[in-house]
């Protein structure tokens, strides 16, 4: 990203002395962040300019890389708009830095007079009438900018005014139609609270309120899942733009907790041609029809399978009380226990920067994945493997250290998935959220695919324990000791890359790599047999685990953060006794 | 006796564009002896080693170990025990003196099976060979240089091959130690072993049954009353490359 910026100034450099030719005499030029922006602003404009958006159809914002073809529209633009949220706010950012400033407008300071509530919540477009209060203040604008054109800008403005007023009522004649106690409302953001409040619905809950990335804690994901409850919520909808997110896993699991259904998609930020939604109006109309199919229908009782068991009352085991939490934790003490088993030998031999190396070069995979339509852990995987037989190979072949090997090829396969993303246009997954799965939202399959490759590779370890110790320690004595290295070499980096992708996969990137290298490398500090330093790490990660699990329970805090942050602190306890450790005598003997 | 190592016609070479190391060399080591193997440095001692324990790949010729190729036959090298000049091993890792010993028996276990009693005793034997008994609990970055050398050589005791390799092992160890070793290397070719030494010094001259003169080939090849004499010696080191 910094990058970038060095970018945009040998770009401005670079053009300042070309002479851009300004859109003016064709009528105004704008370019905004989300597609809906444009149209909004197309309908302003209409022949009497050109709207465009940065962020194209079908893709997710977090996704989106600048390039310069997009930096040269920027600069092009008499104006560029955007809202001033989330990752959206970044791209507002570089406008700023690419326009000095000028020209730039961020709809949450520009309609701040008019809309207070922007402040806490953006999503002000799904009203239709604020949506009004939008076009007025940019056909004036429009105007000012362009007085030739003002009186076409106010014309066109207020025919689409009328549509959208036309839109209003038609909405309000479908809303009426669903019964007044089925009008609630939960899905994963806060996005629906305008509508919410112009046509009468309630919103009962949402997975975040925040617009950016976000870490769910245990106790928040149970809090939404008694609300669920509570409320008697029949039906959880999912925005067309957490389509590839862990949020959407998080809501799911809560479904399928409380036996009761997902609805996907209602359209918030982006448009969509495979869903056929290519207009702000389209949009809302889909919303619509989306919230009148699934909620007109008779309300039934939310059970979900909430055991209310007194034993449930004992602090120790009241983490349990619901499946989903169950299944997370299972997954946690697995994903655990393998990752500080198979690390330590990483540690051994150096390797532990390969967790690092694939969590990274693993967007590639997901990206791969998602444009080949595979599953993303089988895209993980693949890319995992990938990863782990060039390494494998180069770091033969060449005899560099594996860490200039694998750093060599995690940045590589980076910046291929940065090529790729920028050159399509992003993506409508946000990789950071897939790569950022949370043991609070486990799914059943995906708490299977972590006990299985836990057993297969655990026993695997298990059973050539000796020859992976001999050949992370002495490399060469256990080629002249007739073990076939090369084979093993091979291998044990495959077991790695199913590690860590099993790891990630289930709970997230950070806490993998941590997973890896944190238990053993605390081990490795205070143990002095290889039996011991393996078993000690393998304690360390379950007991950071299970720290982590009941403070992210009881501390509302991530489990993920909470079960590294346990592991850095018995790291730095080991690193305290190691400092203090006694020397060994002579007189010791076995 | 027995030829335990036959080498025929053997080139060996680093890499394709550069010359070779040392060419269609052929020599032949007999269970029960001790061999030294002298040259300057740089002469090939170290290839020659490497290449009969399968770390090097020849160029042309080949190796045969008790009647095996070791580049196919993986077994045969768990028969021979192999003390490389520079150690390549972790020495900071979680491993003491023991462990390290330990490795050798690894080739004699199966997947499944447990370190038995029997393989304690062997290790433990072997540290007593090499006079460490006292540091058996030691990691190896807590033991000296000569420590650490006489660590290899009981690892490769533990092993129990049938063939010892041994590339330049006293060059850290102290004179008593170094006796104390040959000793037990001599006790082992006479229990019909074959046993390999390079060394360039003359020091231990009097335990070797024949001496091989190598600078990039075989310059003299006999016992060493007749090889170690100043015109050998000058033929074979005054050539050194
Ligand atoms: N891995 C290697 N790649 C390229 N050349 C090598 C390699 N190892 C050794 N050589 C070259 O091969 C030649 C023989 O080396 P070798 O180690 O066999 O000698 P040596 O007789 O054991 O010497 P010393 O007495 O120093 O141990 C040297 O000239 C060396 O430069
Ligand atoms: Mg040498």
């Amino acid at each position: 990203m910094r990058s970038l910026y060095l970018y945009i100034i040998i770009f401005l450099l670079i053009v300042s002395t070309v002479n851009p030719v300004y859109a003016g005499d064709d009528g105004l030029y704008i370019v905004t962040t989300f597609p809906f922006l444009s149209d909004i602003a197309s309908n302003i404009l209409g022949d009497a300019g050109r709207a465009e958006s940065l962020i194209r159809f079908d893709r997710h914002v977090s996704t989106y890389e600048l390039t310069p073809q997009d930096s040269e529209k920027i600069w092009l633009s008499d104006l560029f708009i955007y809202v001033g949220y989330g990752s959206e706010e970044a791209i507002g950012q570089y406008a700023l830095a690419i326009k000095d400033g000028r020209g730039v407008i961020s709809l949450r300071e520009f309609l701040r007079d008019d809309i207070p509530t922007i402040v806490d919540n953006p999503y002000f477009w799904m009203d239709p009438m604020k949506t009004v209060i939008l076009v007025e203040r940019l056909a004036n604008l429009f105007g000012d900018l362009d007085p030739n054109n003002r009186e076409v800008y106010i014309r066109n403005a207020e025919e689409y005014i009328g549509e959208l007023r036309e839109l209003d009522r038609w909405i309000r004649d479908v809303v009426n139609e669903i019964p007044e106690e089925n009008r609630i409302l939960f899905s994963i953001r806060d996005s629906l609270r305008y509508y919410a409040e112009r046509y009468g619905f309630e919103v009962v809950g949402y997975i975040t309120g925040g617009a950016g990335v976000y870490e769910p804690s245990t106790t928040w994901v149970v809090q939404k899942f008694e609300d669920i409850v509570d409320r008697n919520v029949n039906v959880l909808f999912i925005e067309y733009m957490e389509k590839g997110t862990t949020l959407r896993e998080v809501i799911e699991t809560l479904a399928d907790e409380a036996g009761v259904e997902t609805v996907g998609f209602i359209f918030i930020e982006t448009l969509s041609y495979e869903e056929n939604v290519t207009s702000y109006i389209d949009m809302m109309r889909r919303n619509t029809l989306i919230l009148y199919e699934y909620l007109n229908k008779d309300i039934v009782d939310v059970g979900g399978d909430s055991p209310d068991s007194p034993i449930f009352d004992n602090p120790v085991l009241r983490p349990f009380k619901y499946g989903f939490l169950v299944r997370g934790f299972l997954t946690l003490m697995v994903v655990m226990a393998l990752t500080s088993l198979v690390g330590s030998f990483a540690v051994l031999r150096g390797w532990s920067i390969f967790s690092d190396a694939l969590g990274h070069g693993a967007i590639v995979g997901l990206l791969m994945a998602y444009l080949l339509g595979l599953d993303y852990y089988l895209g993980a995987l693949l890319i995992g493997l990938f990863i782990a037989f060039s390494v494998g190979t180069i770091e033969r072949v060449t005899r560099l250290r594996a860490d200039v090997v694998i750093a060599i090829t995690f940045t590589s396969m980076l910046a291929i998935a940065i090529i790729i993303i920028s050159n399509i246009g992003g993506v409508n997954i946000s990789l950071e959220d897939v790569l950022f799965a949370d043991v609070t939202a486990v799914s059943i399959e995906m708490m299977w695919r972590a006990v299985g490759s836990a057993l297969a590779i655990g026993s695997f370890v298990i059973l050539f324990r000796r020859q992976l110790l001999l050949y992370s320690v002495d490399p060469m004595g256990s080629i002249s000791l007739g073990i076939r290295s090369g084979v093993l070499h091979f291998l044990y980096l495959i077991l790695l890359a199913v590690t860590t992708v099993s790891a990630f996969m289930s709970i997230g990137a950070i806490p993998a790599i941590a997973a890896i290298i944190l238990p053993p490398a605390a081990s490795f500090l205070v143990s002095r047999r290889p039996k011991q330093f393996m078993v000690l790490s393998l304690v360390i990660g379950i007991v950071s685990g299970l720290t982590g699990f009941y403070a992210s329970y009881y501390l509302n805090v991530n489990a993920g953060a909470a079960t590294i942050m346990t592991s850095v602190f018995i790291f730095l306890v080991c690193v305290v006794i190691y400092i203090f450790r006694k020397p060994p005598t002579p007189e010791v003997s076995r | 006796m027995d030829v335990y190592i036959r080498v025929s016609d053997l080139t060996v070479s680093y890499n394709k564009n550069g010359g070779p190391i040392f060419q269609d060399v052929s020599l032949e080591f007999y269970g029960g002896e001790i061999v030294l193997i002298m040259g300057p440095n740089g002469g090939g001692k170290t290839t020659l080693l490497k290449s009969m324990v399968g770390l090097v790949y020849p160029v042309r010729g080949h190796v045969e170990i008790l009647g095996r190729d070791p580049y196919r036959d993986l077994d045969v090298r768990k028969r021979v025990g192999y003390v490389p000049q520079i150690m390549d091993v972790n020495i900071y890792a979680p491993i003491t003196l023991w462990d390290l010993v330990s490795f050798g028996r690894y080739p004699h276990l199966k997947l499944l099976d447990r370190f038995s009693r029997e393989d304690e005793e062997i290790v433990f034997d072997a540290i007593k060979k090499v006079g460490l008994e006292k540091y058996m609990d030691y990691k190896l970055s807590e033991l000296s240089g000569g420590q650490l050398s006489r660590g290899f050589i009981a690892r490769a005791l533990a092993q129990n091959p049938d063939i010892y390799l041994l590339d330049e092992p006293f060059e850290s160890i102290d004179y008593v130690s170094e006796q104390v070793i040959l000793e037990v290397l001599k006790d082992e070719s006479s229990k019909g072993k074959l046993v390999v030494i390079t060394e360039h010094h003359l020091s231990e001259l009097e335990y070797m049954d024949r001496v091989i003169l190598f600078n990039r080939g075989v310059v003299a090849n006999g016992p060493p009353s007749e090889i170690v004499n100043d015109e050998m010696l000058r033929k074979a080191y005054g050539g050194a490359p």
